[in-house]
């Protein structure tokens, strides 16, 4: 007993030890609520901001790429490093809005996201406007796909342009078997 | 991501996009019912009723967390659900579009988690299936020759492609006879089946219930109904008068105010055909449990077209929105198809066994008389009318049925001389 209490002791002195090394210029992502199951949604949601943040074109800093995303154990940090000393500098004020302050949690981003998403995504300003380039509504150039989901209690039918998928199909070898559909596709659709 | 949303009343409240951006991932969209821009959609109740009380989704976070958790999973959660492993994304073309459910339950469960992850691993994230569904929509259209020119475009661009997904129909195992009717082999069943209705089916009747069935053999079946032109072949007279000013006399439309007797008859002249003899071929009308394995399409579904209710577009010819607005009856709501009254044979998505208008345009009959299934409790015969052969069960369901039937209940039992336009 004796021996197995040192062993344990040690272990506890050296996963301390690990946690006292995050470097001061990495922010702490905190996802309240996190379970086994859930914590996939909640990361996915955090980066997703995060990511829209950074820029949303293709030269903008990837959030998956870079070190920009830090991890250890079950932990998630950013490393300010790895961006722009513009968007460090709004990091840390997100994180600051709520104690601690060196902690950035996914309600902080949230709120802050909230204000400036349309701002940073630029979508059509108007309906009107989508429907001009992407005339999604009765067209048999888009394919119709019905998903009945509980989510939303009613029948959906969604729609994306055929030619987008097809676009996506013809590529899906040179991208290493994924589809990945072009820049602008729409998705859209109706509820019955 | 819910797109365009309507109230009960069918008014227009919002409309939510999803648009592709420069760094692969997608952003999200609400309009309002004026168009303009707003923040976080509406909600709906249990009931599918508007709920201003309740949260609606934000567009800047909800969307995200399910569409692009392929791409943004750096939990590293060691606790977290085992990984399955990948399936190839076409590994087999699916005949029909199916079903997509996901209920509340799985959110948090193990398998929506598994789901989504293998799903993504291959694709654009969970919108990934809508490549197979496209090669399943241009491959199926071929097959009804309803492929549009830029349907058609597609289709040629993507074959080369994808030439195992889209398999022309010569490729299926057919033959044709002399009189023009094409016939598919529908193979025995590997192993034992399940013939009849489970009671939680709604069309369940007490002496239906579903008992082992063992079919050795297989069987070539009609990939159409007999049309018009094919029954004056045999009964040059043959005449069906207008239902209610609705054409059902078409060369291309099914032959319908048939009854047993001139369906028998029918096959009874095929058999005597001395084309039809020389090549060794025996005709005979199917058994109901025949006709109930053909329907479900090897893969035990529920309906020809799948599990899925309501059924999908192009499922079947029923009585639908516009065949209730002109004939003031019940119709299937939400279920629009071009037709009336009969339509052309052919003209619906086939079932995996290339068996079309299993569901709708008219119901078939069997050579089965009216019978209890086995183990039937005494005293459930659904109906007034008693057991015996003067009747024939007809499987199927019609232009005029507002509930499709699924595959494993019959349609109804009419007496053996009966003529209605609906057989």
């Amino acid at each position: 007993m004796s021996l197995m209490g040192h062993f344990r002791f040690a272990a506890t002195l050296l996963f301390g030890g690990m946690l006292a090394a995050v470097p001061t210029n990495w922010l702490h992502i905190a996802l309240a609520g996190r379970t086994v199951h859930n914590s996939h949604y909640l990361a996915a949601s955090f980066l997703y901001q995060l990511q829209t943040l950074l820029g949303t074109d293709a030269s903008s800093p990837q959030v998956m790429q870079g070190r920009i995303i830090r991890r250890q154990g079950k932990e998630l940090y950013i490393d300010l490093d790895q961006v722009p000393p513009e968007r460090a500098a709004v990091l840390r004020q997100i994180a600051a809005q709520q104690q601690p302050a060196g902690e950035i949690s996914l309600d902080e981003m949230g709120a802050y996201m909230a204000k400036r998403y349309y701002q940073l995504t630029r979508p059509y300003p108007t309906l009107q406007a989508l429907l001009r380039d992407h005339p999604y509504r009765d067209n048999p150039n888009w394919l119709t796909v019905p998903v009945d989901s509980e989510t939303f209690h009613r029948l959906r039918v969604l729609r994306i342009n055929k030619d987008r998928i097809a676009d996506a199909l013809i590529s899906y070898f040179d991208n290493n078997d994924r589809l990945i559909y072009p820049k602008g596709t729409v998705i859209a659709g109706r509820i019955l | 991501m819910r797109a365009e949303s309507f109230d009960k009343k069918g008014v227009f409240i919002e409309a939510e996009v999803l648009r592709k951006r420069g760094d692969s991932f997608w952003d999200f969209s609400i309009y309002d019912r004026n168009g303009a821009l707003i923040p976080v959609s509406v909600a709906f109740n249990d009931d599918g009723e508007v709920a201003p009380e309740l949260p609606g989704f934000k567009a800047a976070q909800d969307c995200a967390s399910c569409h692009r958790i392929d791409r943004l999973d750096l939990s590293g959660d060691p606790e977290a659900p085992a990984r399955v492993p990948v399936r190839a994304f076409f590994h087999k073309l699916p005949a029909r579009v199916p079903q997509i459910h996901l209920g509340p339950e799985y959110y948090d469960h193990m398998a929506f988690t598994e789901l989504t992850e293998s799903n993504a691993k291959q694709k654009d994230g969970v919108f990934g299936v809508y490549g197979s569904l496209l090669l399943s929509e241009l491959a199926g259209r071929k097959r009804l020759a309803s492929l549009t020119d830029k349907d058609k475009a597609r289709y040629n661009l993507l074959r080369p492609y994808y030439p195992e997904l889209l398999t022309p129909l010569d490729r299926i195992d057919s033959l044709t006879n002399s009189i023009g009717m094409r016939l598919v082999r529908i193979p025995p069943p590997a192993r034992k089946i399940t013939i009849g209705s489970h009671i939680s089916d709604p069309q369940h009747q007490p002496d239906e219930q579903s008992h082992p069935l063992y079919l050795r053999q297989g069987f070539f079946m009609a990939m159409h109904k007999q049309t018009n032109a094919e029954f004056r072949k045999f009964r040059p007279g043959h005449h069906v008068a207008p239902y209610r000013g609705l054409k059902l006399d078409g060369d291309d439309q099914p032959a319908v105010n048939v009854s047993y007797g001139d369906a028998q008859a029918f096959v009874d002249w095929l058999n005597q055909l001395p084309a039809e003899r020389a090549a060794g071929r025996t005709y005979r009308l199917p058994t109901e449990e025949e006709w109930e394995y053909a329907a479900q399409g090897g893969d035990g579904r529920r309906f020809p077209w799948g599990d899925q209710w309501p059924p999908p577009e192009g499922a079947g010819n029923f009585a639908d929105e516009a065949s209730g607005a002109q004939f003031k009856w019940e119709y299937l709501h939400g279920y629009r198809d071009p037709y009336l009254g009969t339509s052309p044979v052919g003209k619906f998505f086939p079932n995996p066994y290339f068996l079309y208008d299993m569901a709708g345009n008219a119901y078939e009959w069997t050579s089965s008389y009216y019978k209890p299934y086995p183990g039937a409790p005494k005293g459930s015969a659904a109906g007034t009318k008693p057991y015996g052969s003067q009747w024939r069960v007809l499987r199927g369901s019609s232009w005029a049925d507002e509930l499709p039937r699924s595959c494993a209940v019959r349609s109804g039992i009419l007496s053996r001389l009966k003529r209605v336009c609906h057989s």
